[in-house]
């Protein structure tokens, strides 16, 4: 949530606040590019996201809607937010094709994406639920919920999968490292940002000053 | 009055920006059709499907997808048909329209235009008669212009469509059918104007209430300026309180349920910075503090008319 970057990523604070933003936004894209939206099984409880379905489809859209379903919204599981059993049963109603994923399983998730994202480019709008387990709390420092070591933790799961097929340990293990330092670097970057000045919140409320 | 009515001028200006950039796309309910004022009239068949949108009744997803447009380099105008409805579409507008210029730190405008119509007067109920502007108005990032001649209305969605911010036009639907001019109409629609000069009373007011306070200072004699308010977010209040410097009262005017936020922010402007001037309270007149009843009677009573701001204009001079 409210993460902004330079590249076309967009998050919002307000649960399915992207979904139709994500419609918009495929519609001024040239026509071999598609929109990707990404938003928690929270989300689909929310009337946008029933309206924002509804419109893909009417206007066959290119967008691939990706639910990660991790069964929590808050601190309230699934079971109390709705008796739809599958975040793909609503893709039935407005004609959508859909798929109900292992979305732990890195493997999987790559095909059934690449296999919708094909009918996608061909103006059929289409919806992934990604089944996976809660693999942090709610926040940082909810104390409500520890973070245990998960056994579906997609990335243990992958170099499972790899070391398996012959990978050896070396090669994963300099991937970590890459993958840590790049993370390590961009969190000294952003501590290292200068303070925002006193009067930037003024500046940055239009983008053109009436 | 032989020019083109208000809404007529904007159908004009809309589909002028339409023909000058391809990248303008007008999205809302019934717009094929031409929307129930006639404002989108005609526009389907010149520009095709594809840019002028008919969508189903879903203002929360439709104003999402103006968002998303214009994140993604179009320039969408939405028919917001009521602005009633903006209440529907409020999370796009307020949580996402408004803040995402400000929360990505500059990286992304968001250039939207919104046209919406409120107003009492036609019986149409407390869910199609209200003036919402004073809520949208409060939102920091949305600006909002509620221009009161054909003119200006038309500047006013060129404005709104060449804007790199969100903008909503305000429009009176007393006012759609008007075709009258008003002083200063060739200026531009983000400054308020004095559309009548005068020495002893200054009257701030926006929209049909222009027209109102032209016609009552004529009825009683009063040399009344009258300044119309036509940015209201943000608010520009300097001609007021550049008249009231010359004049020393004032009486303000707005369409909305009492006691009035826009109404007290133009008072409060002028109390700030020329309290010193006044030789008499500044006196406000809106509507009560009521929604707007549907009963005949009582909308009449809830509409202010002529005689209610004459009747105002006498007491600030009396004061």
């Amino acid at each position: 949530m409210h993460l902004m970057g330079r590249r076309a990523v967009l998050a919002t604070g307000i649960v399915g606040g992207s979904l139709p933003i994500a419609l918009g936004n495929s519609l001024a894209l040239p026509d071999e590019a598609v929109s990707i939206s990404f938003f928690g099984d929270g989300a689909v409880q929310t009337g946008i996201f029933h309206e924002t379905l509804n419109l893909a489809s009417l206007w066959r859209a290119r967008v691939l809607f990706v639910c990660e379903n991790n069964g929590w919204a808050e601190f309230t599981s699934r079971a109390e937010h709705t008796t739809v059993e599958t975040v793909a049963a609503h893709a039935q109603t407005y004609g959508m094709p859909a798929d109900t994923i292992d979305g732990g399983d890195v493997l999987a998730v790559r095909a059934a994406a690449s296999r919708l994202l094909e009918r996608v480019r061909c103006g059929n709008p289409a919806l992934l639920e990604c089944q996976i387990t809660r693999l942090r709390p709610h926040y940082e420092g909810d104390l409500r919920r520890a973070a245990d070591p998960d056994p579906n933790d997609p990335l243990e799961r992958l170099a499972a999968v790899l070391t398996d097929a012959g990978e050896d340990a070396a090669t994963l293990a300099a991937l970590r490292r890459t993958a840590t330092v790049a993370a390590e670097r961009a969190l000294a970057d952003a501590l290292n940002d200068p303070p925002a000045r006193s009067d930037d919140a003024a500046h940055l409320v239009f983008r053109r000053q009436p | 009055m032989t020019g083109p009515t208000l809404v007529q001028a904007a159908r004009d200006a809309l589909g002028q920006a339409m023909a000058a950039d391809s990248a303008v796309i007008v999205l809302g309910e019934d717009v094929t059709a031409g929307g129930p004022f006639g404002l989108t009239k005609g526009l389907v068949d010149e520009y095709g499907r594809q840019r002028v949108r008919n969508t189903p009744i879903s203002e929360g997803a439709v104003m999402g997808v103006a968002v998303g447009l214009a994140l993604g380099g179009a320039q969408p105008f939405v028919d917001l048909m009521f602005c009633d409805f903006v209440t529907a579409a409020s999370d796009q507008l307020f949580n996402h329209a408004a803040k995402i210029h400000f929360m990505s730190g500059g990286c992304y405008s968001v250039p939207l235009a919104v046209w919406t119509v409120g107003g009492a007067g036609t019986r149409w109920g407390a869910q199609h008669s209200q003036r919402l502007d004073a809520w949208i108005a409060s939102v920091p990032g949305i600006k909002v212009l509620a221009p009161a001649s054909p003119a200006l209305a038309a500047a006013s969605v060129l404005e709104a469509i060449g804007d790199p911010d969100p903008v909503v036009v305000f429009v009176d639907r007393a006012l759609l059918h008007s075709r009258r001019d008003l002083l200063g109409d060739t200026g531009s629609p983000w400054r308020s104007r004095v559309v009548r000069g005068g020495t002893e009373l200054t009257v701030a007011a926006t929209g049909r209430l222009v027209h109102l306070a032209l016609d009552a200072a004529d009825s009683i004699g009063a040399s009344a300026e009258v300044v119309d308010v036509q940015r209201l977010a943000p608010l520009d209040p300097e001609p007021v309180v550049d008249s009231v410097t010359r004049t020393s009262r004032l009486l303000v005017l707005h369409d909305e349920a009492g006691p009035g936020a826009l109404a007290a922010m133009i008072a409060a402007a002028v109390q700030e910075a020329a309290f010193w001037y006044l030789d008499a309270p500044i006196a406000r007149l809106t509507s009560p503090a009521t929604p707007v009843p549907a009963a005949a009677t009582l909308e009449d009573a809830y509409v202010l008319d002529a005689d209610a701001v004459a009747s105002a204009m006498k007491q600030v001079l009396q004061a």
